[in-house]
């Protein structure tokens, strides 16, 4: 079981410790912001630091267009704050995002030249709006999908060499994820860190906090935050669920069922500017449709509803995507549930991964039928 | 201080002594029960399980629980999830003051581990983390009284028509469970062998089924909340409400209508199986009252 062990050191003082290291350490250093908690906490500590250096930092934002307006704010929030310590980064260009709520509509492209009359938003005036690396040497991950998300985070990354990329990655969030960034040291003992590519690397310096760290840091320190946070806490989601997230995306889309009230103008926005929004509004938290937990009345199992969704599922090229993908998984319940909802999340880049496993509930039926 | 075993008074009474002994400015009462209690001319606020979670209570309370506070936990083992975030909201409250009561009738809910809830409460740090161990019950000050129980079995003699119903149901229960959850196959097994039962209910007695479908008088449910022991026709299928029910009835006494039908035998068995985890408990626990 994975554990937090307590130590005689504050997480403050020991990510103020680490974020000293990664200055002595580093001329050029960038700060990933998202508008969310977690990065504002560690942007102000990185600013902080740099006020007390006398030092610039990169404040860089990836700027996905379909976000909340609150977000945006707090982005402009952050990088006002320490003016003369920092370089705005905020990157508005065309990239491609995937949208969970629509088989039709199935990507997004981000700030889409000739669509501008429909975009979220205008551009921001001192906002980075075209690629700031060399075009011939620019990577795809995968071709068939296009440039998305993690291509413009790579190309920004591998154009700028030795330096420091700090990150708001918390372990608790996430165990897996923060398993597989620290397994090995990514610079010299820094175990808090992955390698990166022209002597660069991601640095983790809040890993250790809990949630209520962040809070406290944000309630002692008197920082604005995201207005999305007191809209959640006062729907009665617990302290420790509330997150700023993307709007569209397959791991995110369930923030479409609140955004109507939390922010009328931008769902208003949002419906025109791409397909499936209402879909995943209405939706987005119900058991049987997109999150897959209960199975439509229609079928028998979901053996039945997988192949169902799998025959009628619109795009021939991803379809093929998910038959190869399938062929070599288990047939039963348990794994075709979860198939069913990449299909219905149109998840055809695998981000969320199937358990493929024998269906724990065939152990449990076999249980009963001996006993009774 | 964790008291296992206390009957209301009796927690009154620690109650009491635990105020005349100590310099105590306001008592925090974190309870099931809706009972209060008297603490005199010292200041008591109660607060239910449902409150402790919710920000009107926990903000306020972390700023107004200071060391001469006293927080009394009742009867607070509500779930086995030591993670639960009530149970965590309640050790922040308790991380304010070093006076604490904590009184559980039962020391487990179902398995022996359980018992680490309550030593979360009185001491979460040294606890994180661990898993239960018997050694453990003699590094905090812990007073138990047994509670006295008796279990017997009351036969039902069934026909060899209604045993081959019975299997026939069992089939049909497994054949249309569609993705249902295989655990609704006992509870309902459990719940059908009950008009095997019916003919055997007599007027001058009180029973307690798992709902009101005998529509008699003298059939309460679980739900009721009488005090007096009654015969048990089908026991609830969480344990907790039974164990809420054991709590509240006297005599100590539970005679349980069985068919002799193995969806019967395996809730006796459970029963007497969680009866022998509580034997040994007791039997580890060398402090008592």
């Amino acid at each position: 079981m994975i554990r937090q062990v307590y130590q005689n050191e504050t997480v403050l003082n020991a990510s103020r410790r680490r974020i000293s290291y990664v200055f002595d350490e580093y001329d050029n250093i960038v700060v990933s912001i998202s508008g969310g908690k977690d990065s504002t906490v560690l942007a102000h500590l990185a600013l902080k630091e740099a006020k007390k250096r006398g030092r610039k930092i990169g404040l860089f934002f990836l700027d996905e267009e379909v976000v909340y307006d609150s977000t945006i704010k707090q982005i402009e929030y952050l990088m006002n704050l320490f003016p003369n310590n920092t370089i705005k980064l905020w990157y508005q260009i065309e990239f491609r995002l995937t949208n969970a709520t629509s088989l039709k509509e199935g990507q997004l492209i981000c700030w889409e030249a000739g669509k501008h009359k429909i975009w979220m938003r205008q551009k921001n005036k001192e906002s980075i709006q075209h690629k700031s690396w060399d075009k011939e040497k620019e990577t795809v991950r995968d071709k068939n999908k296009g440039f998305g998300f993690y291509d413009v985070l790579d190309n920004f990354q591998n154009n700028r060499p030795n330096t420091a990329f700090m990150v708001g990655l918390r372990a608790v969030e996430s165990m897996n994820r923060w398993r597989a960034v620290s397994k090995n040291p990514g610079y010299k003992k820094c175990f808090w860190s992955t390698k990166l590519q022209n002597g660069s690397a991601a640095f983790y310096p809040i890993y250790d906090f809990n949630f209520h760290d962040i809070w406290k840091y944000i309630y002692d320190e008197g920082l604005k935050y995201s207005k999305i946070y007191d809209y959640m806490w006062k729907k009665g989601t617990p302290l420790n669920e509330i997150r700023v997230s993307s709007l569209i995306h397959e791991k995110s889309f369930k923030a479409l069922v609140d955004l109507p009230e939390f922010e009328p103008k931008t769902y208003d926005r949002l419906l025109k500017r791409i397909d499936g929004i209402s879909i995943g509004s209405i939706y987005g938290k119900d058991r049987a449709m997109l999150k897959a937990q209960k199975l439509p009345k229609n079928y028998r199992n979901w053996r039945e509803y997988r192949n169902f969704l799998l025959a009628t599922y619109p795009d021939a090229d991803k379809k093929t995507i998910f038959e190869k993908r399938y062929a070599h998984q288990l047939d039963n319940d348990y794994v075709a549930r979860q198939q069913c909802r990449q299909l219905i999340l149109n998840d055809y880049e695998n981000n969320l991964p199937i358990d493929n496993k024998p269906d724990p509930r065939m152990e449990e039926l076999e249980k009963w039928r001996e006993i009774l | 201080m964790i008291f296992i075993g206390l009957e209301r008074s009796e927690k009154q009474k620690k109650l009491s002594e635990y105020l005349q002994n100590n310099n105590i400015r306001k008592v925090f009462i974190i309870s099931t029960e809706k009972k209060e209690y008297d603490t005199g001319n010292v200041e008591k606020e109660r607060l239910d399980w449902s409150d402790v979670i919710m920000y009107k209570y926990f903000y306020r309370l972390l700023e107004e629980i200071d060391p001469k506070c006293l927080i009394v936990i009742d009867e607070m083992m509500r779930t086995q999830n030591r993670s639960e975030l009530t149970y965590n909201c309640a050790h922040h409250y308790l991380n304010q003051t070093p006076h604490r009561l904590i009184f559980e009738y039962f020391p487990f809910i179902e398995q022996k581990d359980d018992f680490l809830i309550l030593l979360d409460f009185q001491d979460k740090p040294k606890y994180r983390g661990k898993g239960f161990e018997w050694g453990m019950l003699k590094e905090q000050d812990i007073r138990v009284k047994k509670a006295e129980m008796k279990f017997e079995i009351l036969p039902v003699p069934i026909s060899a028509e209604e045993k081959a119903e019975y299997f026939q149901k069992k089939e049909t229960l497994f054949a249309e469970l569609g993705s249902k959850n295989p655990d609704t196959i006992p509870r309902n097994l459990h719940v059908f062998v009950g008009k095997y039962k019916k003919r055997n209910l007599y007027s001058g007695k009180i029973y307690v089924a798992r709902n009101s479908r005998f529509n008699m008088l003298n059939v309460i449910t679980y739900k009721n909340q009488s005090t007096v022991s009654a015969i048990i026709i089908d026991f609830p299928h969480r344990r907790i409400d039974f164990n809420d029910y054991l709590k509240r009835v006297t005599p100590p006494m539970v005679s349980f209508l069985s068919t002799g039908l193995p969806v019967d035998n395996y809730y006796a068995e459970s029963f007497r199986k969680w009866l022998e985890r509580l034997e040994e408990f007791y039997d580890q626990a060398s402090i008592s009252e």
